[in-house]
């Protein structure tokens, strides 16, 4: 074989002019002590607080969180058990952060934004950081447009607004994640996209909740981000931030975006368990000292922005879980010093057949107010006061026989209000049918109804009103107010049709 | 030329900076920490803290100025420890994320210090004395640091006068002094806020003084509304306000309420003026204390707290103080974890206090605003001598008739009102009608109630409550005592509802 030199040179230069790998400096280190999810890194002398770093091998994606003189310790965001010690780690130069866009519509992912409901990958270009601080003082803008749940207890004595932190609270089986999802149901064609987060719940339920939406033609709007019960703690910790940002990205845009973290009590859970395992000490019920702040700065995004801002806004419906019906406690006192009211919901109602299960003196809406439609004040002003008095009223009256006739009223009234309020899921109502039904009952046509018969008034009410009286519910919800010409239209309506009705 | 250290340690909000040897920042020294560029292109939007961009009509995102960005492309850091081996420990006043060891850090050679004076007043403020309104630059003549010494010995000065609320049930079993401290205790969601802002409503629209709010770890929400309620009151131009709410990390709320009262020390020492300040809330000062307390290597002390709780609370309250120059009357809310009154944290406020008013959660679930409980509600000043034997006499029967209802529950609970003597169950429905008499619409709460808000004067209300002691109004509805103001517009409704 014969070399010819000019030929070896020549193809070297072409190698060397070829070349433009740019200088690049990788920031590395190397896995010392790994176990429950959390590594020591030697090394990564560049690394920036909250960084995303990879472990080269294994491609498990980790958050610097604890940068010590010598070491930084690295949370796991994926399955650590592969990790070996004297592994490589290499910092990504990226702050912890999702992909967001409008490609995320519809889609399953979980607390990284990667696609779960194997519909292929997800287009998008944007990336918004998992950690921000919320919109201050000045960027906000009071709450003035309703969320419309289409439950009629929730829309008259405790509305929410667009921006506002309402809890919905109780224990298991009470009709939470019901509430949350008959919410999102309702919110088809309102233009508000949905996103809900399944933290640490068995995979079945969060299949089950996508289901449901895909039944109701909801998934549409709807974006689910689940990390569920085996995926680990650090991911079920992540997972409310990561939907949070997807949120946000709608909120800049301009637009209304709805969240419900469901729930909140494992999410504290979760992160508790990656805090003792950082060994920060424990403090109330074991929780680490800073796990009220875990629950503010995410629940403080929501928000709804001024208009010089976009006028975009971010409503939270976060879930807590309570045990023995105890609101009284650690998470849930934290959380509902955190939001702009609460739904409680009980199991002694829900299993007295008072379904959704919502205990009218203990749930508040601290500013949904602003929010209610004029049409629903007229009717529903001081309907959750004279409730909150009437279950005063009958529980220290239940023994008195010499009531005065006030007294007496006041209850039988109250009695029927409790009535119309029951719900089945998955029907929503209307604004105006909502009103109509609470106009008749607070004004008293309903009283010579018995208590057994209410229900099915109301659903023969809602018919005939459909039917007979189309324009007037068209006119209540393009004026969203009743005016008095539909105030007596109403009311003759009303008197029509308890014609009609025989007892 | 300021010392410049490095950061070599940083566990959240915790950074630890090492010094040249013989050139350590003292103990409250701020430091700086300029952030560089690859840390804000990779925070990109969270660079800038709490601040937003503008945006413009066609919905893309205005640029930043200058202004804004000198605020949020710095972390201030508070110098908490020296640890030996020349470093010393600090609390970071804004998130740390995106932090590198090896930045440079500069010791401002003082600690952080805010403007004060009347430029002060209309604007609203950070922890670090930044204007965070987007109102332009504050006029100011002075900078206070926020760490001072509490007034001497021989210079306080306590005075015993009421001062009138509007409030029926405050006034009546729990008056204000003037000068004096009240606190508002009450579980979550209870009502602490909207009768703090009740009492700006009916407080300082009437008086001349100056006031200084103080938002401490409560809602970003929150702090929006009270400016308008301020802006619409026309009290705005005469309060100044400071917040570091929930949103913001640790440091921020540990150190918020010193900033507000050194706003508040400004006004009653050179100004010599009466000034109130209204902190809301305390006990997120003492939680933002715990969450930093074992970052900083301190063990744990009762329910995790920190050891020091009790004297951090002590230097902050001892600054809330009437002096020769000028009065400060703090009304401050104190959250109540888990509704537990015993919890560390409001059990070390009690001891400071002149008035305490409890909030009860029964209560409120029952529909009765304000929710306090009477029965747990005392004031320093509820003494013959100062409010008068009248008052003194008239708020002491109203617990006696409502202890003995409470006594009475458990009986009516089981057997039934039928099962009572004739006195219990005149006492029964004297005891209802004075707990109805004393709900009250608020002028703030008119959202909620949809009635009007009321302002009762004193007199009225020890009139009312005697009327109704003395078995005047025993055959009026007890629905017509709920939510009204005086005793008459009681007899009025009454006409009405038996009409």
């Amino acid at each position: 074989m014969v070399l010819r030199a000019e030929e070896i040179s020549s193809i070297i230069r072409k190698e060397i002019e070829g070349f433009d790998q740019p200088m690049r400096s990788v920031n590395v280190g190397t896995v010392v002590e790994i176990g429950d999810g959390v590594a020591q890194v030697y090394g990564l002398g560049n690394v920036m607080a909250s960084e995303l770093v990879r472990f080269t091998r294994t491609g498990v994606i980790g958050l610097a969180f604890n940068l010590a003189e010598e070491t930084v310790g690295v949370i796991t965001l994926g399955p650590y058990a592969a990790i070996e010690e004297g592994d490589e780690v290499e910092a990504t130069g990226t702050i912890s952060s999702v992909p967001v866009g409008d490609a995320m519509v519809g889609r399953v992912v979980n607390t990284l934004g990667e696609p779960l409901d194997g519909k292929g990958p997800i287009e998008t270009t944007q990336r918004r950081p998992l950690e921000v601080i919320a919109p201050g003082v000045v960027y906000r803008k009071g709450v003035d447009t309703p969320v419309q749940t289409g439950i009629k207890a929730i829309d008259s004595m405790i509305p929410v607004g667009r921006g506002q932190r309402e809890l919905i609270i109780g224990d298991r089986q009470t009709g939470k994640t019901a509430v949350a999802v008959d919410t999102i149901i309702n919110q088809k064609g309102t233009g508000v996209i949905c996103i809900y987060v399944a933290i640490g719940q068995k995979t079945s339920q969060v299949v089950q909740v996508q289901g449901i939406l895909e039944q109701y033609g909801a998934m549409e709007h709807t974006i689910i981000v689940a990390a569920t019960a085996s995926d680990p703690a650090p991911l079920q910790y992540l997972a409310p931030y990561a939907g949070c940002a997807i949120g946000e990205y709608f909120m800049h845009q301009g637009k209304d975006a709805l969240i419900v973290y469901d729930d909140l009590s494992k999410h504290a859970a979760a992160y508790r368990q990656v805090s003792l395992i950082i060994r920060r000490p424990p403090g109330r019920e074991a929780y680490p000292g800073d796990v009220f702040y875990l629950h503010s700065r995410l629940l403080e995004r929501a928000a709804r922005l001024d208009d010089a801002y976009g006028g975009g806004s971010l409503t939270a419906l976060p879930i807590i879980e309570t045990q023995a019906n105890d609101i009284s406690a650690y998470i849930p006192t934290n959380v509902i010093s955190i939001t702009d009211g609460q739904i409680f919901l009980e199991p002694d109602l829900f299993n007295a057949g008072i379904r959704p299960a919502i205990n009218v003196g203990f749930s508040v809406s601290r500013v949904g107010g602003a929010a209610q439609t004029k049409a629903m004040k007229q009717v529903a002003g001081r309907l959750k006061l004279d409730l909150a008095q009437f279950r005063e009223l009958a529980a220290f009256a239940q023994f008195g026989s010499d009531l005065d006739k006030a007294t007496q009223n006041q209850i039988n009234r109250g009695l029927r209000i409790t009535e119309v309020l029951k719900q089945p899921q998955y029907q929503p109502l209307s604004v105006a049918q909502q009103v109509t039904i609470l106009y008749a009952v607070s004004n008293g046509y309903l009283d010579a109804v018995p208590v057994d018969k209410v229900r099915a008034y109301e659903v023969g009410f809602h018919q005939y009103m459909a039917s007979a009286q189309k324009p007037l519910l068209d006119s209540i919800t393009t004026e969203k107010k009743i005016s008095d010409a539909n105030l007596e239209a109403l009311k003759q309506a009303v008197l029509q049709f308890n014609q009609t009705m025989t007892f | 030329m300021a010392t410049e250290g490095k950061v070599v340690q940083i566990m959240g909000p915790v950074i630890d900076i090492a010094f040249p040897p013989d050139q350590l920042p003292e103990i409250y020294n701020a430091i700086e920490i300029p952030l560089d560029a690859q840390t804000v292109a990779a925070l990109g939007e969270a660079a800038t803290g709490s601040r937003l961009a503008r945006k413009n009509a066609d919905g893309s995102a205005a640029p930043l100025s200058s202004d804004d960005t000198a605020q949020g492309m710095r972390v201030v850091a508070e110098v908490q420890q020296h640890l030996g081996n020349d470093w010393v420990r600090c609390v970071a006043m804004s998130t740390t994320d995106g932090l590198r060891r090896g930045m440079a850090a500069f010791d401002t050679g003082a600690p952080i210090s805010v403007p004060v004076g009347p430029g002060t007043l209309g604007r609203i403020f950070n922890v670090l004395g930044d204007a965070i309104d987007e109102a332009g630059p504050v006029t100011y003549e002075k900078r206070y640091d926020i760490h001072r010494a509490s007034p001497a010995y021989e210079d306080i000065t306590t005075e015993a006068r009421m001062f009138e609320t509007g409030i029926k049930i405050i006034d009546l079993v729990g008056p204000f002094t003037e000068g004096g401290k009240v606190g508002l205790f009450g579980g979550a969601g209870t009502g602490k806020t909207v009768t703090l802002t009740e009492l700006i409503h009916n407080v300082a629209q009437e008086r001349q003084g100056y006031s200084v709010f103080c938002g401490v770890g409560e809602r970003s929400r929150e702090g929006n509304d009270l400016r308008h309620e301020l802006t619409e009151g026309g009290v705005i131009d005469k309060t100044a306000m400071v917040f570091g709410q929930m949103n913001e990390p640790p440091g921020a709320r540990l150190r918020v309420a010193l900033t507000g009262m050194a706003i508040a020390e400004y006004f009653r020492d050179e100004e010599k003026r009466d000034v109130l300040i209204f902190i809301d809330n305390i006990f997120r000062y003492v939680q933002a204390g715990s969450e930093v307390s074992a970052l900083l290597g301190r063990m744990p002390s009762a329910v995790g707290y920190q050891p020091t709780l009790a004297s951090e609370m002590g230097q902050l309250q001892e600054r809330i103080v009437s002096t020769r120059n000028g009065s400060i009357t703090s009304v401050q809310a104190i959250f109540v974890p888990a509704d537990d009154y015993t919890d560390p944290a409001p059990a070390a406020v009690f001891a400071h206090l002149d008035a305490t008013l409890a909030l009860d959660r029964g209560r409120f679930a029952a529909g009765l605003f304000p929710a306090f409980d009477p029965l747990n509600c005392s004031s320093r000043i509820l003494d013959p001598n100062i409010v008068g034997e009248e008052h003194y006499q008239t708020a002491t029967d109203v617990k006696r008739i409502l202890q003995q209802y409470k006594d009475l529950q458990d009986i009516i609970a089981i057997l039934g009102t039928e099962e009572l003597s004739e006195d219990q169950k005149l006492t029964v429905g004297r005891a209802r009608r004075l707990e109805r008499f004393l709900t009250q619409p608020m002028f703030t709460a008119e959202v909620f109630t949809n009635v009007p808000g009321e302002y009762v004067s004193i007199k009225e209300t020890v009139r009312g409550c005697r009327e109704i002691i003395d078995g005047k109004h025993d055959t009026l509805p007890e629905q017509a005592f709920y939510l009204t103001g005086n005793i008459d517009q009681v007899v009025e409704k009454a006409k009405q509802m038996q009409a």
